[in-house]
């Protein structure tokens, strides 16, 4: 399945400042393993020593955050946009 | 002239101009040409311009300069464009040979949308009234805007939400930019800022402000006796917006830029810099007992889904004029109401707007860890016109002091998570009674001898992300993080190598100053492709991201050139000895060491004097 993956500007630089990648998935794992084949610098920016998603991240399936850990084998569709949003920012 | 595209040139764009003496109250008015890309722009890009003429030793000498303008985007049709934009020399920004340095405030609300609807670019004040007094101006259609100086000594003394409803009782259509007592008592207090009302404010007659913050502007305004400025004109409708910037304002409102200030509710939004709490806290790499982390979980009452879980509190997502971002994170106590049989929370009264600054530095960073006690200290500095991160910082450095000191203590014994104490030492401050916290943090700890845990660089307070994460504060223009974009880079990129640290401090970290001459609020977001393609599309200039990056490059320089000709040397760009030490509880690299900071600065400092030299304004 085609699903399109955005990345934050405030970690770009670890995807070569691509901030919309499209990976072939059929589970969140999937989606984001082939993104860590792409950009290797970029899962442990996204990912805690334990596999879970940092305190500072977000992740969005479409419209639904999704939890910090056991997202695994959640499945995706044609389609999908699995979003990764930045949390802490100045203001 | 145009070019054959049609698109515009620096050639085809005028200032508008008009020169305030507030001593003889004598109003010029011209209309200049523009000499470069920086004047079409205004904000910092033509203020820093402007200050090089009018340097001054005392930034309260009635001759100094006190500068509003707007950028190109301020009061146009741009989503978040309402930026108003004050320029001085601080009372609180100084080197070490004791001149005040310029530096700019900027602020959002309506108070520019009207300033764009009565003609005005850009107003220089000089002089000073003879008493207090409110600057009224007005617009009749395409006229020519008209000052008039009144009275202002019935306004003298009352708090910011006063003076503003006030004044919107005396003139229901106009914006106000105003001072607190903060600003009339500019020789006890630094920090003084300038309060911009908003649509809400007023609406609704609640302290919803939004803030020229930083730098003191309030304290210049105030030493000019001028305590209100009232832009006093009917909206005015414009042509139909054009369908690319309809597009451009949905991207504002709902695209990447602004997903992490939204509320979480709307399009994947982040919750707003209140959000700071949940993404900061858990790695402990935020301020807590004056910029030293627990390291445990004493902040979690704060967050913002345990304020609203644990109650008795709505939180409601509020916005500036026309905004669909909705960044406003404003804090209400519940009441519930019976409705076809279900209890419904409804908000009740209005406490205050929990950004992550002011409620960082005034709860956590303070000891303080109840959030309507938070909501109190907030409020209360709002009303008293101060800047939250200053005054916050400073309040935890005197009390650090005092816990180092037990037997020698400063301002009223105040001790972290002393609520009442606190609250009544702000009083004071706010209304000149406290001058040794009311200078600022630079002044009081060289006062008290012990600067090694004093959390600022050049007189300028941090405000709420860690100087142990951030070795880009010392060469920060203005508020160390909404001029210096290095503040949150080693949590998401972890990065802790000389280079890479040159590179941001002298590159990457210069990009966050565009929007303080677009006009437009920082949290729009939008690329800089996107938003070269908006300026044309509202102004006809042609621009490209490339021009906007040449511009941002030169508005550092420029201020940077500022800072050295007030006599800022290598030894001003320094940080709080104790900023430099590890602190393991902190998750995060530990790398901004003394040693690292003694190597980093040298090529900092080379690498933009080199730059200095390539654009031709080396001092």
């Amino acid at each position: 399945m085609a699903v399109t993956v955005e990345i934050p500007h405030a970690i770009s630089r670890y995807s070569d400042d691509e901030t919309e990648v499209e990976v072939e998935a059929s589970t969140v794992g999937e989606a984001l393993g082939s993104l860590w084949e792409r950009f290797p610098k970029l899962k442990t920016r996204v990912l805690d020593r334990e596999g879970n998603l940092h305190a500072y991240l977000l992740l969005f399936l479409n419209d639904e955050k999704l939890p910090r850990a056991g997202i695994e084998n959640r499945p995706v569709q044609e389609g999908d946009r699995l979003e990764i949003v930045a949390l802490a920012e100045g203001g | 002239m145009a070019s054959e595209n049609g698109h515009k040139t620096p050639a085809d764009f005028q200032v508008k101009r008009f020169d305030v003496n507030l001593g003889t109250l004598e109003v010029q008015s011209r209309t200049e040409n523009c000499q470069d890309l920086e004047d079409v722009f205004g904000g910092i890009a033509r203020g820093f311009k402007l200050l090089e003429h009018c340097p001054t030793d005392d930034p309260y000498d009635p001759d100094a300069s006190l500068i509003m303008n707007l950028g190109l985007l301020s009061g146009t049709d741009f989503m978040t464009g309402l930026r108003t934009y004050f320029h001085a020399y601080s009372p609180l920004k100084t080197s070490k040979s004791g001149k005040p340095s310029a530096m700019w405030s900027a602020g959002s609300g309506k108070f520019g949308t009207k300033l764009r609807y009565l003609g005005i670019d850009e107003v220089h004040f000089t002089g000073r009234c003879e008493k207090p007094t409110i600057l009224h101006i007005t617009r009749e259609g395409d006229g020519e805007p008209q000052f008039e100086f009144l009275d202002g000594s019935d306004l003298l003394g009352h708090k910011v939400n006063h003076k503003i409803q006030t004044l919107h009782k005396r003139f229901p259509e106009a914006h106000f930019a105003v001072i607190g007592p903060a600003g009339e008592n500019y020789e006890k207090v630094r920090y003084a800022a300038i309060a911009l009302s908003t649509e809400n404010q007023l609406k609704s007659g609640d302290q919803k402000s939004r803030w020229c913050g930083r730098g003191g502007m309030g304290g210049v305004m105030g030493s000019k006796n001028l305590l209100a400025i009232v832009a006093d004109v009917k909206d005015r409708v414009g042509p139909k917006a054009p369908k690319e910037l309809k597009a451009i304002n949905v991207e504002v409102a709902r695209g990447k830029g602004s997903a992490r200030f939204r509320d979480k509710k709307k399009a994947n939004g982040g919750g707003g810099t209140w959000a700071n709490y949940e993404a900061l806290n858990p790695v402990h790499a935020m301020p807590e007992m004056n910029f030293n982390p627990t390291g445990t979980i004493v902040s979690l009452p704060l967050y913002r889904d345990n304020v609203e879980a644990l109650g008795p509190y709505v939180v409601k997502d509020e916005s500036c004029f026309r905004c669909g971002i909705s960044c406003h994170k404003n804090v209400y106590d519940e009441v519930l109401e019976e409705k076809n049989g279900k209890l419904k929370s409804i908000p009740d009264k209005y406490r205050a707007k929990l950004d992550f600054e002011p409620l960082n530095l005034l709860s956590s960073n303070i000891g303080i860890f109840d959030v309507d006690q938070a909501c109190i200290l907030v409020e209360l500095v709002d009303e008293l016109g101060m800047d939250s991160i200053s005054i916050g910082t400073t309040l935890s450095y005197a009390m650090e002091y005092n816990r180092r000191h037990p037997d020698n203590k400063i301002a009223d014994g105040m001790s972290y998570g002393d609520f009442q104490t606190t609250h009544d030492v702000i009083e004071k401050i706010g209304t000149g009674q406290m001058e040794l916290l009311g200078q600022g943090v630079m002044r009081m700890s060289n006062e008290l001898g012990e600067p090694g845990y004093a959390m600022h660089s050049k007189g300028m307070e941090y405000p709420a992300y860690l100087p142990q994460t951030n070795p880009g504060y010392p060469w920060a223009l203005a508020g160390g993080h909404m001029s210096m974009r290095t503040y949150l880079l080693v949590l998401y990129e972890r990065e802790t190598g000389l280079d890479y640290w040159v590179e941001a401090i002298t590159t990457r970290g210069l990009a966050i100053l565009r929007d303080d001459f677009t006009g437009v609020c920082k949290f729009a977001g939008l690329p800089d492709d996107q938003m070269a393609e908006a300026i044309g599309v509202i102004s006809g200039l042609e621009v490209t991201a490339e021009t906007l990056q040449q511009i941002i490059r030169r508005t550092f320089l420029r201020g940077y050139r500022l800072e050295k000709k007030q006599g800022f040397t290598e030894e001003d760009y320094v940080m709080p000895a104790e900023a430099h030490q590890e602190y393991p509880q902190i998750e995060l690299p530990y790398f901004n060491s003394r040693e690292f900071f003694e190597e980093l600065k040298p090529r900092v400092m080379a690498r933009f004097n080199e730059m200095l030299e390539e654009e031709g304004l080396a001092v």
